[in-house]
């Protein structure tokens, strides 16, 4: 007996042994009834959605060319010429490196300062923002951001475990943070925090290279760039307000 | 764009542009399968843009390299909606509860034939991302385990249970025509 659900498998020719699709189509020849079954599934699969382009706004697009531009644009203006990741996390090169993360982190700090309602007077929007953040979620981020800089200032640069934990760790709660922003009605917060997801985790894969490990540090440079020009532009704002 | 490369040449800058003129629709339109979400599906093409732009030395030059991007944004989708909705991605034994419908459905239905839409919103997310990467992108069921992280077993159910919303719902419109 041949059911529907083999009958989807054998449309697509995936997910069946090869022994049983021949099974199949000899019985599809011997027995009109299971063709014509077939037949009739195979007409409404084919008429199944093949939905049309949608396109992205001219502004949308832009912005993907600009990505792309500062990306390339940041990997050369990198010069490290050691070979392996231990460059980021050796005692004289982490000199520089992890305070750029440091940076990175007091960067997003900075951002959700000026988010919070409680902290600032200057309470209005920024920059389109909408933030409708809870006590709970500033707190929140301030033990997050308090806890980074521990680990951080605490971090073993040679201990490549200590180090692996480290990111993992900053990962998760960044995740973690992503979900409190778009719980709390911060989309754009959401949006800055998600974009250091891929980054870190780039920091910490054993497998890349370093061009790779350079590019992910030019895009963690190319970022916090970005944030800087937000704040500029959101500070420039504030002061027209006032 | 003839972007079949020189397998020996990583894809320079100028290749990458191109590729975005000529493909940036059809990715932002797969993310958007996958997401229904326009701003997901807009910071997914350019994470995969990215992601493949750091990894360009990987581009083996035997695939064009507009495709060799979009698998990338597809995954970055779907990396995307699994962190912001985890528990959405549990395969169910039973039939998933209907999602609301959002904004990106009515536009959705714009675009396509209305019942159409309407139906492909009726399906769970583990459903509609089943039968997108299946049907739609063409993955084969063990790539989709694996990017999904879960069995095969459960791929097939879901997609099952997608093809059958999907074939009812046709037969509905039929016998209303």
């Amino acid at each position: 007996m041949i059911n529907d659900q083999e009958l989807v498998l054998y449309y697509y020719r995936d997910g069946l042994s090869d022994e049983r699709l021949k099974q199949i189509e000899t019985s599809l020849r011997q027995d009109k009834l299971l063709a014509a079954r077939y037949q009739a599934l195979h007409d409404q699969m084919e008429q199944l959605p093949v939905m049309l382009e949608v396109p992205a706004s001219s502004q949308v697009k832009a912005r993907w060319h600009a990505s792309l531009d500062a990306a390339a644009n940041s990997t050369k203006s990198k010069t490290k010429s050691t070979r392996d990741f231990s460059w980021f996390f050796d005692p004289l090169r982490s000199a520089v490196a992890i305070p750029a993360t440091a940076v990175l982190v007091l960067g997003l700090g900075i951002i959700i300062g000026l988010y919070w309602p409680d902290r600032q007077p200057l309470t209005q929007p920024v920059i389109g923002i909408k933030v409708d953040s809870s006590q709970s979620f500033a707190l929140g981020v301030r033990a997050y951001l308090h806890d980074t800089e521990t680990q951080l200032a605490s971090l073993t640069v040679t201990d490549v475990a200590q180090r692996d934990a480290l990111l993992n760790d900053i990962l998760s709660r960044n995740r973690l943070y992503i979900k409190a922003a778009e719980n709390s009605n911060a989309p754009e917060l959401a949006r800055v925090l998600r974009a250091f997801g891929p980054v870190l985790a780039s920091l910490g894969d054993p497998d890349n290279s370093e061009h790779e490990l350079q590019a992910a540090m030019a895009q963690l440079t190319f970022e916090l760039s970005a944030m800087q020009t937000k704040l500029a532009y959101a500070a420039s704002k504030q002061i027209t307000r006032l | 764009m003839a972007a079949l490369l020189d397998p020996q040449t990583e894809p320079t800058l100028d290749e990458f542009h191109a590729a975005l003129r000529s493909h940036g629709n059809r990715w932002y339109s797969a993310s958007l399968k996958i997401t229904r979400n326009p701003a997901l599906a807009e910071d997914a093409v350019q994470d995969g843009l990215l992601t493949a732009w750091s990894k360009r030395e990987q581009f083996q030059g035997t695939a064009r390299l507009e495709t060799w991007i979009h698998r990338i944004v597809v995954n970055a989708a779907l990396q995307l909606l699994r962190r912001q909705r985890p528990q959405a991605w549990l395969p169910l034994e039973e039939d998933a509860a209907v999602e609301p419908l959002t904004p990106f459905d009515a536009r959705l239905e714009q675009e396509m034939d209305a019942q159409l839409a309407t139906a492909i919103a009726r399906l769970s997310e583990f459903e509609r991302i089943c039968f997108v990467l299946k049907h739609l992108e063409q993955w084969r069921l063990k790539e989709i385990a694996d990017s999904l992280e879960t069995a095969v077993s459960n791929i097939k159910q879901g997609l099952f249970r997608a093809v059958r919303k999907l074939r009812r719902d046709m037969h509905e419109w039929r016998s209303e025509q």
